[in-house]
């Protein structure tokens, strides 16, 4: 615990620009070589703008961070949800009741279900943008080709496939994770078919 | 492979260079096409986070230089290829100064506003995608974890019975579904 409490503290001082020589080279080599890392990269890239909007940082390490989310589009953008999500949220309120055990122990049963809906619905347009982005990370027009989805119905199909971990965004480019390879493997044994396109 | 293979990576690579790079990336080609993929990617992000502005382009002339140097050392280069393009991509920031916030692009209060208040409809439709239950997780940590977020993280996990690094990481996830739909929503009210 204590471990990943220190992974993320020299994440942030990276991302804040507090790193230099020997430990900046690695953890730099180690996003570039280690998806996981990268990945954990980006959760606490995701988690600094929440932090910046909520006013969680320090004086210096605000001005940083201000610093980090104005330089790229992309982060900027992701900066511009952060407030407008945190807007939506204040005004909306807190929609839970505390959830029973019952209800926890329900919860990964509850996930598998939506995924299974995820690939089916549609005449199984789920599956097979799933196994498209597994053959090669594609576009949204890429992705579109081989299906009679409309930009609406694709982007539904899409938000619930990241939902579900099966699939990730980068920069416009959609990706199948491991998670997602792992559940189509599972369905081409179960099925004893291959699902390559 | 994405457009980014045909027209991102740089004005020096031709079809015969790509080969040449994908197959030393890896000599299946399904593999090395991810790999070349998440590499850019990568190198895109290494270049935003060092405050770099136009990341693309600098995660391009990194490939397009390592394109160049690998006659040479695909005979002898032993190691992840990726700590190769890192190597690179030091070189080409090492002389340069990072991007100033002066040379962002500045909008004005009212575009701000109405870009806020589309991103705000786009968001209530786009918590009408996700799964109840993601609706329900995300308005829950965002109300719960605004101070001191890591005892109202273990509390929430505690409260849906996971622990904390599954709600950070799921919590994650649907973030970026939400990204992916405002996304989509506003650049379908562009057109």
């Amino acid at each position: 615990m204590q471990q990943l409490v220190e992974r993320e503290e020299l994440i942030k001082r990276y991302l804040l620009g507090g790193l230099a020589g020997g430990e900046l080279d690695e953890v730099e080599d180690r996003l570039m070589t280690d998806e996981e890392y990268f990945n954990e990269l980006q959760l606490v890239e995701g988690e600094l703008a929440d932090d910046l909007v909520f006013g969680n940082l320090s004086e210096d390490e605000e001005a940083k961070a201000r610093n980090l989310f104005l330089v790229s589009p992309e982060l900027r953008q992701n900066l511009k949800y952060a407030e407008v999500l945190w807007q939506f949220v204040a005004e909306t309120g807190d929609e839970s009741g505390v959830n029973t055990e019952w209800e926890s122990a329900l919860a990964e049963a509850q996930e598998n279900r939506y995924l299974l809906a995820t690939l089916t619905n549609g005449d199984w347009a789920g599956l097979r943008l799933l196994a498209t982005a597994k053959s090669s990370p594609r576009r949204k027009p890429d992705l579109a080709a081989g299906t009679v989805l409309d930009e609406d119905a694709l982007t539904t199909v899409l938000v619930r496939l990241i939902e579900c971990g099966v699939i990730e965004e980068q920069d416009g480019v959609f990706f199948c994770t491991g998670l997602g390879a792992e559940v189509l493997e599972k369905m081409e044994r179960a099925a004893g078919v291959s699902l390559d396109v | 492979m994405s457009d980014s293979r045909d027209t991102g990576a740089g004005s020096g690579l031709t079809e015969e260079s790509l080969q040449l790079l994908l197959h030393w990336l890896d000599p299946d080609a399904e593999r090395a096409a991810r790999k070349y993929e998440e590499i850019r990617l990568s190198l895109i992000k290494l270049f935003v986070w060092r405050g770099f502005v136009d990341a693309e382009s600098f995660a391009d002339e990194t490939i397009d230089r390592v394109v160049r140097k690998l006659p040479e050392i695909m005979p002898k280069y032993q190691g992840d290829p990726a700590s190769y393009f890192y190597g690179m991509a030091k070189r080409i920031m090492r002389p340069l100064p990072p991007s100033k916030p002066s040379t962002l692009p500045t909008t004005t209060s009212e575009e701000d506003k109405s870009e806020s208040e589309q991103m705000h409809e786009c968001l209530s439709k786009c918590m009408g995608v996700l799964s109840p239950a993601n609706r329900e997780l995300i308005l829950n940590y965002y109300a719960e974890t605004k101070q001191d977020k890591i005892n109202a993280r273990r509390a929430l996990a505690s409260k849906l019975g996971m622990p904390v690094v599954n709600l950070r990481v799921r919590v994650h996830r649907i973030r970026s579904a939400l990204h992916t739909c405002i996304g989509g929503c506003m650049a379908a009210r562009e057109e």
